[in-house]
C-alpha cells in the first residue's frame, strides 16, 4: 500500500513534467482511474487536455488513441468494424480507436448522438457491440472526453442523462503567469513528453484499481455521502437531484482519492473535496437559473460548506 | 403581521414590559388622589396576558372588556356582578359621564368613569408594548420615557423615586438586552444553532446589570450640580414664593420670627435645634402672637416685662422642675424655649437675669440690660396641671388687658369662620367645652395634615378660610390659626404660639431623659385664656396628640374621677402610640439617610457573591483547563481519547472556535492550528480520524497523544 502510494506519487510528478500546474486536475484523473471511471473535461481548446491524457497513458505504459470527432463520424469509426477479406472469404474485424487503455475522445459534442452512443456503450458497459457481437474492451479502459462549451454551432450536447456516464467532470482553466512562461520554456527546443518515460505497467494498474475497492468506508462516511445527494434532491435551486448512482460514483471516487492519498480509509475530507467534480454534471439546475452566474458546482459548493459533516457513526445516526 | 411563537423567552421580555409600566402606576398615590392602584396593577396584567396569547380578536376584545367591567365592580359598584342592578348602576353612571363630556363640563366626570378610562388606557398600553415588543423589538423610548417620567415625580413631587430608578435600570437594561439578541439573530439567522443561548446571554445581562446597580448603588455621590432645580426655575421665572405646583412655596420647616405670611408647604429638616436633659417636658414655647392679620401673625402688644412668667393662676396646680438645655452650634437663639411656665434660668458663669415678655411670654436671659446669646442654660419651670372644673365655669369674666388684646380680627374676615365656629360649638355652654369642640372638630378626618402641597393664599384671600372651606390640607399653622381665629369669634380670647414639640427622647434613665429638638419638632398651638386658671395650651394640629395635662380636681366626685383617670389613660396612650410611630419613622429615616454609611448586611453578601462570579468568570479558561487535564490525565484507549477529543471541541466552542458548519475535522484542525500556531490539533484529528473513520481498533502510542492533547488544550486561551 505504501509502496503504490509512493509509485502513485511519482506518476503524478512524472505527469507534471509535461503538465504544468495542474496537479489538482492530475490527481482526479488519476483517481478517476483508479476508480475504474472516465473523466469529461469541459474546457476550451489549447489548455493541455491532450497533453495530459497522452501523458498518463504513457506514464502507466498504456497504448493510447484519439478520437477527434466530427459530425460524419459514424459509429464504426469508434468501436471498429468487420471487413470482408477477399482471400480468406471471411470478415475481418478491424478494431476501432475505442479498443485500447486510455481514449482520447475530443469534441465529443461535435458528433452525431448515434456515434456518441456507440462510445457511451463502451464507457457503460466496458464493451462494444460490433454486428451483433460484443466484444470486451481491455482492461484497464480509461477514456477522457473533452467537450467545447464556447461553440454551439453544429453541435450535438450530450444528453443530461448520458453525462453521468463520467465520473468526474473537470474544468482545466488556463494557466497562470508563471505556470505558461514554464509552459514556453520546456517545449522551446523539444516537446518533454517525447521523453516522458514509463514507471507504472498496465498489471501495476489492474492491482491498484483491486486495492481501490478495498479502501474502508465508514458508515459516518457513507451517511454524510447521503446526506449530502439528499441534500441536492430538496435543494431549491436543483430541478433535479442526484441518482443513487450518484451516490455510488461519489463512493468509489472517494475510495480511490484516498487510496492515492494512501490512507486505507475515507474521510469525510475526500467526500467533500470530490463532491463538486462528481456531482455537479449530474444534477439540472431549474431552467430560470441558468442565466444566473450559478452553475452545478456552485449548487454542490453552497451545499457542502454549509453541511454538517459527521464526526462519527454514533452523531450521523443522531 | 404573522402571529410570533409564544416562547417562553418572549414571555420574559413582555413581563419586563408589563414591570416597567407598573412603574409609572406606582407612584400615582402619592402624587395624585388616586386610590385602589392594585387594581389597576392586576387589571392591566390581565390585559397584558390576554394580549401575550393573541386570541381571535373577538376574543380578546370580550376578556379585556370583562377585566375592564370587573376592575370597575372590584372598586365601585357594590351589586352583583353583572347583576341587573349592577348594570343598572353602571349605565346609569357612564349615561350621567356622557352628557357631562358632551357639555364640556370635564370636572363632572366621576370616579367610576375616570377609573373606566384610566382603565382603557391601560388596555391600550398593553397593546402598545406588545407591538413594541414582539413586533417592533424596541423599547428605547418607552425606557427612556420611564427614566424621564420617574425623574420628573422625584424632582417635583414628595415620591422618592431612587429605588424606582434602580428598578428601572435593570429591567430596561435587561430588556433591551433581550431584544438586542432577538434582533441579532433576526439578522444572522442560523449564526445561532443552540436553543438556549439568549438564556445564557441574559444572565450574563442580568449579573452586568446587577453589578452596575451595586456599584453605583454603594458608590459615593457628588452632590447635584444643579441645586433643586425648583427654586431655580421659580428665580428665572421671576416669581418669589409661589411655584407653579398648586401654588406652593417649598421652604425649611423652623423656628422664625417671622409670621407675617403664612401657608406653603415645607421640607422635614432634621438638623438638632438644641438637646435637653432633665424631668418631662412638654411642648417648648418660644414666642406668641396676638395680631391676625388674615394673612399671618404679628404682635401689637406694649414691651413689658417680668422676672418670671404668670400665664397661670395660683389655683393650677404646678409641679416646680428643671432642665438643661444644650443649643446646638448651627443656632443661636436671644431667647429662651422652656417648656410650661419659666421661673429661672441660670447660664453658666454669667450673670444673667430672667425677664420675660408679660404679653407674649417670650422669656430672654438679660446680661447687662441685653438679651444673651446663650448656648446653654439650665431652666427652672413650674409645669401646670390644668384642672377642668375650673375652665367649666359659666359666664367667665375677662379682665380688660386680656380683651384688649387677644380678641382682635380683621375686619373684612369672611364671616363663613364665624358660622362655623358657632355650628361646631352650638351644643356646648361653657368655654372649655367649646375649645374642645373646636379643637375636636379640626383633628377630625375631615382635615389632612400634611407639610407639602400647601396652598400659599392669594392677595384677599383669607388664610383660615382657605384651609377651613377649600384646601383642608395643612399643618400645624394652618391648625392653630384656624383654630384661634374661630375662637375669637367666638369671643374667647386666644393667642397662637409657636415653639417646639419636645423632641425625640434619646436617652432615658431614672434620673433624667435626653431630648433632642431639631427644626422638624418646630411647633404652633393655641393659648386660650380662662379666669382664674390663666393661658391654657391646646393642640389642635391633626396627627399631634396633646403634651398637656387636664385634670379634675381631686375633690370632685368618683364618677368625674373615673371619667378623668380615662382621659389621662386615653391621653397617654395615644401618646405612647404616637411615639411609637415617630419613632418607627425616626428609624427608617435614619435607616435611609446611614444606607450610605453603615452598611446593612445583605449587599455585603451580594456584592461579594457578584465578585466571586466575576472572578471565576475571568479565570474560567484557566480553571477550565485545569479541569480538563485532570479529568483525562489517564487516556490509554481510543475511547478515552474520543472523550478527551471531544471535550476539546467543546472547550474550543466555548472559547470562540466552534467547528463551522460544513467544515471537516481536518479543515477545522488546520484552521484552529493557523489560530494556535501549531500543528497539534491537526496531529490530533489524525488520531480521531483513524479511530472514527477508519474503524481503527489496536492500541496506539496513546501517551504521546495525550501529551499533544494537553499541549493543545493549554494553548487555548493561554
Amino acid at each position: 500500500m505504501e509502496k503504490q502510494h509512493s509509485v502513485l506519487h511519482n506518476v503524478i510528478e512524472n505527469i507534471e513534467r509535461v503538465v504544468v500546474g495542474k496537479r489538482e486536475e492530475i490527481e482526479l484523473s488519476l483517481t478517476a482511474l483508479l476508480a475504474k471511471g472516465h473523466v469529461l473535461l469541459e474546457d476550451v481548446p489549447g489548455v493541455g487536455k491532450t497533453m495530459m491524457v497522452r501523458a498518463i497513458a504513457r506514464s502507466i505504459g498504456a497504448d493510447f488513441k484519439r478520437i477527434q470527432f466530427t459530425p460524419d463520424l459514424l459509429p464504426s469509426d469508434v468501436s471498429g468494424v468487420s471487413i470482408y477479406n477477399q482471400k480468406t472469404q471471411s470478415f475481418e474485424f478491424r478494431a476501432g480507436p475505442v479498443m485500447s487503455n486510455v481514449v482520447l475522445a475530443d469534441e465529443i459534442n461535435r458528433t452525431s448522438p448515434k456515434t456518441q452512443s456507440a462510445l457511451l456503450e463502451a464507457l457503460e458497459e466496458g464493451s462494444v457491440t460490433i454486428d451483433g457481437q460484443t466484444r470486451k474492451l481491455e482492461e484497464p479502459f480509461f477514456v477522457m472526453a473533452t467537450q467545447n462549451p464556447i461553440e454551439y454551432g453544429g453541435t450535438y450536447p450530450l444528453p443530461e442523462a448520458q453525462l453521468d456516464r463520467f465520473l468526474f467532470k473537470l474544468k482545466m482553466g488556463y494557466p497562470s503567469y508563471e505556470e505558461e512562461l514554464d509552459v514556453l520554456n520546456r517545449v522551446e527546443q523539444k516537446h518533454p513528453i517525447e521523453e516522458l518515460a514509463e514507471v507504472l505497467s498496465l498489471t501495476d494498474i489492474l492491482e491498484m484499481q483491486k486495492n481501490t475497492a478495498g479502501v474502508y468506508v465508514d458508515d459516518a462516511v457513507k451517511q454524510y455521502i447521503i446526506s449530502i445527494v439528499n441534500e441536492t434532491r430538496t435543494h431549491r435551486d436543483v430541478q433535479l437531484g442526484v441518482s443513487p448512482r450518484g451516490s455510488i460514483a461519489l463512493m468509489k471516487a472517494s475510495q480511490a482519492y484516498a487510496f492515492l492519498q494512501g490512507r486505507e480509509y475515507v474521510i469525510p475530507d475526500d467526500v467533500k473535496h470530490l463532491s463538486p467534480v462528481t456531482l455537479s454534471h449530474r444534477i439540472i439546475l431549474r431552467s430560470d437559473l441558468q442565466m444566473v452566474e450559478k452553475d452545478g458546482e456552485d449548487v454542490i459548493r453552497e451545499i457542502v460548506s454549509t453541511l454538517r459533516v459527521p464526526l462519527s457513526n454514533k452523531e450521523a445516526v443522531q | 403581521m404573522q402571529t410570533s411563537p409564544q416562547t417562553p423567552k418572549l414571555f420574559l421580555m413582555y413581563m419586563l414590559g408589563y414591570l416597567l409600566l407598573m412603574e409609572w402606576l406606582i407612584p400615582l398615590p402619592e402624587i395624585t388622589q388616586t386610590g385602589y392602584v392594585p387594581v389597576f396593577m392586576a387589571a392591566s396584567g390581565f390585559f397584558f396576558l390576554v394580549m401575550f396569547f393573541q386570541f381571535p380578536w373577538w376574543a380578546s376584545l370580550l376578556l379585556i372588556g370583562g377585566g375592564l367591567l370587573f376592575g370597575i365592580h372590584t372598586i365601585f359598584i357594590e351589586h352583583t356582578f353583572l347583576s341587573l342592578q349592577w348594570w343598572g348602576a353602571f349605565l346609569a353612571e357612564i349615561n350621567m359621564n356622557l352628557t357631562h363630556m358632551f357639555q364640556g363640563e370635564w370636572y363632572g366626570l366621576s370616579d367610576l368613569f375616570r377609573s373606566l378610562l384610566f382603565l382603557m388606557l391601560l388596555g391600550i398600553m398593553s397593546y402598545l408594548i406588545y407591538f413594541w415588543i414582539v413586533h417592533a423589538r424596541r423599547i428605547l423610548f418607552f425606557f427612556l420615557f420611564t427614566v424621564l417620567y420617574v425623574g420628573v415625580i422625584d424632582t417635583f413631587f414628595p415620591y422618592d423615586g431612587s429605588s424606582a430608578i434602580v428598578r428601572i435600570f435593570i429591567l430596561g437594561f435587561v430588556l433591551m438586552a433581550l431584544l438586542q439578541w432577538d434582533r441579532l439573530s433576526g439578522y444572522f439567522p442560523g449564526a445561532v444553532k443552540h436553543k438556549y443561548v439568549w438564556l445564557r446571554w441574559t444572565v450574563l445581562a442580568v449579573i452586568f446589570l446587577i453589578a452596575a446597580a451595586g456599584v453605583g448603588m454603594l458608590a459615593p455621590k457628588a452632590e447635584p450640580q444643579w441645586p433643586d432645580p425648583l427654586p431655580y426655575m421659580e428665580a428665572a421665572a421671576g416669581i418669589e414664593g409661589t411655584s407653579g405646583i398648586g401654588n406652593e412655596t417649598v421652604r425649611k420647616i423652623g423656628y422664625g420670627d417671622n409670621d407675617e405670611q403664612l401657608g406653603g408647604g415645607f421640607e422635614m429638616d432634621e438638623t438638632p435645634v438644641f438637646t435637653a436633659s432633665g424631668g418631662e417636658v412638654g411642648y417648648w414655647r418660644g414666642d406668641s402672637k396676638n395680631v391676625y392679620t388674615g394673612q399671618g401673625w404679628t404682635s401689637d402688644t406694649p414691651d413689658e416685662s417680668r422676672p418670671e412668667s404668670d400665664f397661670f393662676d395660683e389655683a393650677v396646680p404646678v409641679e416646680e422642675q428643671e432642665v438643661d438645655v444644650e443649643i446646638a452650634d448651627s443656632h443661636a437663639f436671644d431667647f429662651a424655649f422652656y417648656p410650661g411656665s419659666i421661673k429661672d434660668i441660670q447660664v453658666p458663669e454669667e450673670d444673667v437675669r430672667l425677664q420675660v415678655d408679660r404679653y407674649s411670654g417670650k422669656a430672654a436671659a438679660v446680661a447687662d440690660g441685653d438679651p444673651y446669646e446663650a448656648s446653654s442654660y439650665s431652666l427652672t419651670y413650674a409645669y401646670p396641671e390644668f384642672p377642668i372644673d375650673a375652665m367649666q365655669q359659666r359666664s367667665p369674666q375677662d379682665p380688660e388687658e386680656v380683651t384688649n388684646h387677644y380678641l382682635g380680627l380683621p375686619e373684612d374676615l369672611p364671616t363663613s369662620i364665624g358660622e362655623l365656629a358657632e355650628d361646631i360649638t352650638a351644643e356646648e355652654e361653657n368655654r372649655y367645652d367649646k375649645v374642645r369642640a373646636v379643637e375636636r372638630f379640626l383633628n377630625s378626618p375631615e382635615f389632612t395634615y400634611d407639610t407639602s402641597n400647601i396652598a400659599v393664599p392669594e392677595e384677599g384671600e383669607d388664610y383660615v378660610e382657605q384651609f377651613l372651606f377649600d384646601t383642608k390640607r395643612g399643618y400645624c399653622d394652618n391648625f392653630s390659626t384656624s383654630m384661634a381665629v374661630m375662637l375669637r369669634t367666638l369671643d374667647i380670647p386666644t393667642r397662637w404660639v409657636k415653639g417646639f414639640t419636645k423632641g425625640n427622647e434619646t436617652r432615658v434613665d431614672q434620673e433624667e431623659t435626653v431630648y433632642e429638638v431639631t427644626s422638624a419638632n418646630a411647633h404652633s398651638w393655641v393659648e386660650v385664656y380662662f379666669p382664674d386658671v390663666g393661658w391654657v395650651p391646646f393642640e389642635p394640629t391633626r396627627g399631634f396628640t396633646s403634651e398637656f395635662d387636664y385634670t379634675y380636681a381631686a375633690e370632685e366626685s368618683g364618677n368625674n374621677e373615673e371619667t378623668a383617670g380615662q382621659t389621662e389613660e386615653e391621653t397617654e396612650e395615644e401618646e405612647e402610640e404616637a411615639e411609637e410611630e415617630e419613632t418607627e419613622e425616626q428609624e427608617e429615616d435614619s435607616e435611609a439617610s446611614a444606607a450610605g454609611f453603615s452598611l446593612p448586611g445583605w449587599p455585603i453578601y451580594l456584592s461579594g457573591a457578584i465578585v466571586f462570579l466575576g472572578i471565576a468568570y475571568m479565570l474560567r479558561f484557566p480553571l477550565i483547563k485545569r479541569a480538563m487535564i485532570f479529568r483525562f490525565r489517564h487516556v490509554r484507549d481510543p475511547a478515552a481519547f474520543t472523550k478527551a477529543f471531544l471535550s476539546l471541541l467543546t472547550f474550543l466552542r466555548y472559547a470562540g472556535f466552534g467547528r463551522k458548519n460544513g467544515e471537516t475535522l481536518r479543515e477545522y484542525g488546520m484552521r484552529m492550528d493557523e489560530v494556535f500556531e501549531t500543528e497539534e490539533m491537526s496531529t490530533l484529528v489524525y488520531e480521531y480520524e483513524k479511530i472514527h473513520y477508519g474503524a481503527l481498533k489496536e492500541d496506539g502510542n496513546w501517551s504521546n497523544a495525550l501529551s499533544i492533547w494537553m499541549n493543545m488544550v493549554n494553548r487555548i486561551k493561554a
